[in-house]
């Protein structure tokens, strides 16, 4: 049973407010149908021109992207990033090519995601993702499709996997794709992440790696669809 | 420092004036922010469309409001959601202390919200023997200093990084530094711990959306994001007023909110939440609640010139804009909503006549009506408020709050309406004014001091405009009528 609160005395007088409003004004118009693109800025209409103004807007706030063709040459750059910095323990979302990429590293471990300790003190995260967005540069996660949110959220470096084909042009159209669906079959979280976790709390400065990561890679595969 | 209050605003705006440490930095932060958010904006096609678009869903939303309500309620419960209803402060907090309580939780982890801050939830938890931990990094150092935030964005804009070093050596032992990365990598080691410890986390929300139930949360950090994935409990409060109706609209608000607050494109994170984790998720809250407050905000759906208040997303652009707030900061105010925004919020939300002194600190030059990413004409609405003032009628929402004008200056301007009623007595006086107004001494004299104090007294013109277009008039032949 619902506790017991201020719905029905709320609802009241947000009604009784408005009554008086409405008996007084003319109704506001509402609001166009295409406004979700109101402000957009002018995109590119192919796909090798929206990756690479994802690219170029998720360099400008911090983030490193990669684009390769296939598995295999996503294999070698994440090898590379995982080296490059000593990666030990990583935490692997279950996505199906993030878990099969990281089975090919040597001389990592893959901890277990659920055991929270291990998760707090490991060196990396890796996950796919849906979205891109050429128009900021952000990548879109959706839990319907991975168990993404603390492995893309607590390692130190954050390393994710996007298919060119799932580039997008406006944050509309990549919100279009998730509201789509019926409420029960929303996923639980979305996130929009573009670059890596930042402050400027103390005098403006800015900090990268605050509370989430301070890197951010994004390798783009341009010829799978994930 | 004494509790700061809109009734002092007078006597807390003169500290700030002689705050020399204060005032450098408001200019650094105010000067930056509009300079970033300038560049920002510019890449955007339309500017001014995008700000109608944005006003016109808050209008159409606003006007609608009940229908929304009602269909984001319908909408989050098919999530799983569980939706609040607090009329004001001591509900809303009444409700987060239950579900705390519920939750076995001994400490709360929160992430930034203004709306908490409006209900003193922090107090309210303590009370109940619950630790609340801020863990936006600006909120965590105010936290520790026992201070409140002097901007919506940058909570600790008034403390300086030796400070900030001063503080964490004296509260959590930090070897003294001057880096600000390792100050940023303490807090962070704590808060860590905190996350992994804390029973229930508490937000706020930037948006709820009425056609699918979620909440939307705007972040740089990542606090959010772990105060929304790690503890068991979600609770997510929210004014009323921030419901959009569908998630595609989020994408002009999306645009529009971080260019007006921070000079960004877009934060670094977004987080669209839709209920608790389902059988079978390994991860997420296993509740999530919303509280959606009222707190005064209805009675502003009344009447147009104060229910555009309500299309507020609290980006702070007015506070960087406002030349008033530029010189004196946050604390000033004494309330919760600082700068233009907050001397229309807090008169309409907590009283006519306890933030009376609020609508006139201003100079009315309309700087925040211009950067305002929805449209609030904020000059209106200060206007409003003092002929409320002026007239000694108390806001809707705080009807027990009369605003009072001494008696004296009631019965002065009376008298002064009657007298310069009669041209023969309105032009006496003017040619008094005008003899006595010319002599340098008297703008030391008692009266006109409290206005000479701050600006110049003008000496009037030798001769009144009346004399003037008399003259004019004889010289071309023709009689005054």
């Amino acid at each position: 049973m619902p506790p017991k609160d201020g719905r029905e005395q709320v609802l009241a007088a947000v009604k009784a407010h408005l009554d008086v409003a409405r008996a007084a004004e003319a109704p506001p118009p509402h609001p166009a149908p295409d406004r979700a693109a109101a402000g957009r800025c002018p995109l590119p209409a192919d796909q090798a021109g929206l990756t690479d103004r994802f690219r170029q807007t998720l360099e400008k706030v911090g983030g490193v992207v990669t684009i390769v063709r296939d598995q295999a040459e996503a294999a070698a750059a994440l090898a590379r990033i995982i080296s490059d910095r000593d990666a030990r323990r990583i935490a692997v979302s279950d996505g199906p090519l993030a878990t099969s990429l990281a089975d090919g590293l040597s001389d990592v471990t893959v901890i277990d995601r659920q055991d929270r300790a291990a998760l707090l003190a490991c060196d990396a995260g890796l996950t796919q993702c849906q979205w891109g967005v050429a128009e900021t540069g952000s990548l879109v996660l959706c839990s319907a499709d991975e168990e993404y949110r603390l492995v893309s959220l607590v390692p130190p470096i954050h390393v994710a996997l996007l298919s060119g084909s799932r580039i997008l042009g406006g944050l509309d159209e990549a919100l279009q794709r998730i509201g789509t669906a019926d409420a029960e079959d929303l996923p639980r979280a979305v996130t929009f992440v573009t670059g890596p976790s930042r402050t400027a709390d103390i005098e403006l400065t800015l900090v990268v790696g605050v509370h989430g990561p301070r890197e951010l890679h994004v390798i783009v595969l341009e010829e799978e669809t994930l | 420092m004494s509790e700061l209050t809109p009734e002092r605003f007078r006597a807390q705006a003169r500290d700030a004036l002689r705050d020399d440490i204060l005032r450098g930095a408001l200019r650094n932060a105010t000067s930056l922010f509009g300079e970033r958010r300038e560049g920002a904006i510019a890449d955007v096609p339309d500017w001014e469309a995008l700000r109608e678009t944005a006003r016109g869903v808050k209008e159409h939303v606003l006007f609608n409001l009940d229908t929304y309500l009602e269909q984001f309620e319908t909408q989050a419960t098919a999530q799983g959601t569980r939706v609040h209803w607090a009329r004001d402060a001591e509900e809303a907090c009444r409700i987060i202390v239950g579900l705390a309580e519920d939750a076995g939780a001994a400490t709360v982890v929160k992430s930034k919200s203004m709306v908490s801050e409006e209900v003193h939830l922090n107090r309210a938890l303590e009370r109940a023997g619950v630790e609340p931990v801020e863990t936006d990094l600006g909120e965590w150092i105010i936290q520790l200093a026992g201070e409140t935030p002097s901007h919506i964005i940058v909570p600790a804009i008034h403390k300086t990084k030796r400070q900030i070093a001063e503080l964490f050596t004296d509260k959590v032992g930090l070897a003294p530094t001057n880096d600000e990365k390792k100050l940023t990598e303490c807090a962070r080691g704590i808060l860590r711990t905190c996350f992994a410890e804390a029973g229930m986390g508490v937000s706020g929300a930037n948006f709820l959306i009425a056609d699918t139930g979620s909440i939307l949360l705007l972040e740089n950090e990542g606090n959010i994001r772990m105060t929304t994935s790690l503890p068991r409990v979600h609770v997510a409060i929210a004014g009323m007023e921030k419901i959009l109706p569908t998630t595609t609209d989020l994408a002009p608000f999306l645009r529009l909110l971080p260019r007006s607050g921070t000079g960004q494109h877009l934060t670094t994170y977004q987080s669209l939440i839709s209920g608790p984790r389902r059988p079978g998720d390994e991860e997420g809250p296993e509740e999530v609640h919303v509280v959606l407050l009222d707190n005064g905000r209805s009675a502003l759906l009344r009447e147009r010139v104060t229910r555009q208040t309500l299309n507020c997303i609290r980006c702070g652009a007015c506070l960087n804009a406002c030349p008033v707030y530029q010189q004196i900061g946050g604390h000033a105010y004494g309330s919760v909503y600082p700068g233009p925004i907050g001397a229309i919020v807090t008169p309409q939300l907590q009283g006519a006549a306890k933030a009376a002194e609020l609508p006139y600190a201003s100079s009315l030059c309309g700087a925040c009506r211009e950067v305002c990413p929805v449209k609030i004409d904020i000059p209106e609405v200060l206007l409003h408020l003092r002929q409320c003032i002026a007239e000694g009628k108390p806001t809707p929402a705080a009807p027990d709050d009369t605003p009072h004008r001494p008696l004296a200056e009631r019965v002065a301007f009376r008298l002064w309406a009657w007298w310069w009623r009669g041209p023969r007595r309105y032009r006496f006086t003017t040619w008094l004014g005008r003899m006595v107004l010319r002599r340098r001494w008297l703008r030391w004299m008692a009266p006109v001091r409290g206005w000479t104090r701050t600006r110049d007294l003008r000496p009037p013109a030798r001769r009144s405009f009346q004399q003037l277009w008399r003259e004019t008039l004889a010289e071309e032949g023709t009689r005054a009528p």
